[in-house]
Parts: structure tokens; sequence; C-alpha cells
């Protein structure tokens, strides 16, 4: 009896709470109107167009540059800072400067809209070649004329023929994708601008950011920006013994596992900086959405080397980290990945 | 395959864009920030497209990824503003039908709101809020009862 008393007050308590309950979720589903009147402002739909169609742009110009890789064209410059590299270097002189010129510009500038555009070319001097010559072509800055020089530089080519040929074709087809994609780039610009509706930019630039002894890195940097802006680089590096573009697999033997070694290197730096300052985010050790953790370094990822042949690996915006902490780099130091270059 | 997948993102956040709005609204009540949550969180799905395994579960993933979008920015910003989650308790807004539930929701955790606002004003089923919160069906049957207890107590 007595138990049966109490089994009837855990009902009577049961069936008190469920009434609150019942009562609660009705006051909820009451504010579900106030939720949905939320008014969605009508630049969100604009912004979420050009999000979506942004990507695919990025994605265009990065088909483009891949393609692009590898460009070179022949002029004559003095560069004194190679003039040393090549005086204390022990290797092998391979008796050419590389140097990346503005080879043209674009300028706009209205209230909505403005672009920066210097479009470089990769040129490449014989070292045997007058000074004179080259303070000549230094000064000279349409494309045509650089493109002669080319010509003529390689028609004066006698030793290595068959490596600067290859050279000579590498750097053409760099110089090449160059212009295609940022051709395509300033169309799409002055597309957007006629039409006079929101604001747009376009920033190219450009910077030589490894020059030793034995390769010769370009980095172009491209910002394009509608109501979000989009920044990414492309970096192009040539082999300068061999003439051809490198890609990241190119410097390591075959079998090595670099990609797994150097990937580990920068989680580690991801997470210690993470750890550091909690502004910082890095897609990486996320239980939560493990496929948007970051996959490891590609095999064409961008990189070049710094000054103490340290590689520098290059990410772009959203490769791994929200958008708000923008392109990333980092060191991987010489220590970490020297055993697996090949020779 | 892999324009496929950007495709079908792109046309899930062009038909929903409102609702993922709303829900980062119900986060941080500022237009502006909702916005810029929506677009990052609409730019990581886009970029990420070709990561996506099974397109069935395209929607719950871009909810998903909305929602870790907003997390991120919320810990961002409160480090920047430590007053912030003062101001992410909703003054009253016109036309509030009950201020007081209002400001009960607002002191959940983002994730006890989510499971409210997926279920109740969005109409989720628990299954779907399982997908997209990536838990067990049973797991959020049990935090979906904790966290209505917690408002009930915490409004009578």
């Amino acid at each position: 009896m007595k138990h049966m008393e109490n089994q009837e007050h855990v009902k009577e308590l049961v069936t008190e709470e469920m009434k609150e309950f019942t009562e609660l979720e009705k006051r909820i589903l009451a504010g579900k109107e106030t939720y949905q009147r939320i008014p969605v402002p009508e630049e969100m739909e604009q912004r979420i167009r050009r999000a979506t169609e942004g990507s695919g742009k990025i994605h265009r110009f990065r088909i483009a540059a891949a393609v692009a890789a590898a460009a070179v064209v022949l002029v004559l410059l003095p560069n004194t800072g190679a003039d040393v590299a090549y005086a204390m270097g022990n290797l092998p002189v391979v008796g050419r400067l590389f140097q990346a010129v503005t080879f043209r510009d674009y300028q706009f500038e209205s209230d909505h809209y403005n672009a920066d555009v210097e479009v470089p070319q990769i040129v490449v001097e014989d070292m045997a070649e007058e000074r004179t010559e080259s303070t000549t072509a230094e000064t000279e800055t349409a494309g045509k004329e650089n493109d002669m020089a080319a010509a003529e530089t390689e028609e004066k080519e006698t030793e290595t023929a068959e490596e600067s040929q290859g050279l000579q074709e590498t750097v053409e087809q760099v110089n090449f994708d160059i212009d295609q994609v940022t051709d395509r780039l300033i169309e799409e610009f002055k597309e957007s601008a006629q039409m006079e509706e929101g604001y747009g930019t376009l920033e190219i630039h450009h910077e030589t950011v490894t020059d030793n002894e034995k390769y010769f890195t370009l980095k172009l940097s491209v910002f394009q920006a509608a109501a979000s802006g989009a920044q990414s680089y492309r970096f192009y590096t040539i082999d300068k013994q061999s003439g051809q573009q490198v890609q990241l697999r190119d410097l390591f033997q075959e079998n090595s596992d670099y990609q797994e070694v150097m990937s580990e290197d920068i989680r580690t730096q991801m997470r210690a900086l993470m750890a550091e300052d909690e502004m910082n985010m890095y897609w990486v050790d996320s239980e939560d959405m493990p496929e948007l953790n970051w996959q490891g370094l590609r095999e064409d990822q961008n990189f070049y080397f710094d000054a103490d042949g340290n590689i520098v690996i290059v990410f772009d915006e959203y490769e791994v980290a929200p958008g708000y902490m923008g392109a990333q780099e980092f060191t991987v130091e010489k220590a970490v990945f020297e055993g697996m270059l090949k020779g | 395959m892999r324009n496929r997948k950007e495709a079908l993102v792109r046309s899930i956040l062009l038909e929903n864009y409102e609702s993922y709005y709303r829900l980062a609204f119900s986060y941080v009540h500022q237009e502006a920030d909702a916005m810029d949550i929506v677009q990052e969180g609409a730019c990581k799905a886009m970029a990420k497209a070709r990561s996506l395994r099974e397109e069935r579960f395209a929607g719950t993933w871009i909810y998903r990824i909305m929602i870790n979008t907003a997390k991120d920015y919320l810990k961002r910003y409160e480090k920047e503003r430590e007053i912030l989650r003062e101001d992410m308790i909703a003054s009253p807004e016109q036309g509030e039908v009950d201020p007081e539930l209002q400001e009960a929701l607002d002191r959940l955790s983002v994730q006890e709101k989510t499971l409210i606002i997926l279920r109740f004003y969005e109409d989720k089923p628990l299954s779907e809020i399982a997908e997209i919160l990536q838990e067990n069906l049973s797991t959020v049957k049990s935090r979906l009862y904790r966290t209505l207890d917690k408002l009930r107590r915490e409004l009578t």
C-alpha cells in the first residue's frame, strides 16, 4: 500500500513536470514567428552571391596560374647582388642573371573602382654580355623590345645550348601565362567597372623572393575585391641549372616522406600559435569537423627558399585558417628536410 | 565532379542564406556581424566543397560550417572585448513577444541555443540536428531535454 502511494506520488510529479515542459515548448514556439521575422538585410543576398561566385573566380585563376607556371624572357640587366652571390659561390656558375621586370602596367581610378596592376616578366641575362647592353635593355619598358632582346640573347648562347633551350622555353611559358592570367583579371575588372555597380579593386604586384645560385622564384600576388576580398599568390620557381620550373615535389628524393614530415612540422607550429594566442585559429585537430582540417602539403604547394635556405610554405586565404587570418606563411627549418633533398 | 559539388553547395547557400543569417543573428544580435559570419561560412563552404564526401549531407554540412564559423567568430571577439557577452544578451527588441524567454535563451551556450533554434524555429527533425552537430541521436535528445530543463528552471 505504502509502495503504491509512493508510485502515485512519483507519477504526479512526473505529470507536473511534463506539463511544465509542454508549457515551455508552447512558449518557445510562440517565439517562432518573431524569429522568422528577423529581417535579413538586402546586402546579405549580394554578399552571398559574391561569396559563391568569388570562389569560382579564384578557382579559375588558380588553374590558369598553374599552367602559367613557367616563364622567362631574356633581357640583359645588371644585378650587383647576384654578382656577389656568384663571386662567393663555389658552385658551378650558371652564368645567367634572372630578374623580374614590370613589363606593363594598368591603372584605373573612379569613385568606386580602382586598379593597380603591374605585370611582370622574367628576364634572363647571360653574364658574359656587355654591361652597356644591359643598361639599354633596362630602360626599355615596352614588351616587344624585350622579346627581341630575348631572341638576340638566345642566338648568342653557345656553351650549354640544350640547357638554355629548356630555360628559354620555361621562361617564355611562364611569361605567357602571367600575361594571360593578368589579362583575364584586367578584363574582368574592366567589365565590372563599366557596369558601375558596387565597388571593385584589383591589385597585382610581383616580387623576387628567391635568387640564389640554384633557384629563382617570382612571387605574383593578386588581390581581387568586390564586396569581399580575395588574396591569392602564385610562386614561379625556376631551377637555374636545369632551366626547368620547379614544384615542391621536385626538390625531394623520390621516396622521401617530405609531405608528411613538413606537414607535421607546420601543424606543430600551428598548435603553438594557437596556444600562444586564442585569436589564432588554424584548421588543425578539429574533432568536430575533421574534414575541414588541413590535409597536409600538396605536391605543388606554394613555396620559396628564404635567405638561410629554409623553405617558406605559403597558404592562400581559407587554405589552412578562417578568412580573418588571411594568407599564411610558415617557415620550415632546413634541418627538418635537408636529408630528403635531391643530391 | 568537383564542379557538381560546387554547384550543389552554391545552390544550397543561395536557397538557405536567410536561415543561416537568422541563426547567426541570434548569436550576435548585430546585422553587420551576422552578415560577416554567413559570408565567411559561405566562402569556407565553397572553398571546401571538394572535400564533401556525401552529396546528400551537403545541407547539414553547410549548417555545421556556419555554426562553427559563428563559434570561431564569438571566440575571437569575446577575447577582443570581454564585455561582449553582455552586449550579446539582447535588449528587448521592438515587438518582442516574450522578452523573459529571449533573455533566458541568450544566456544559453551556443550549442544549447542552436539546439533550440533548429528544433523549434527551423523545424528540423532530431535526426537532422544530430547530423548537423555530429552527435548521435540519443545524445542530442538528452541534451535537448537538459536544455529545456535548464530553461524551465530559469523561467519559473
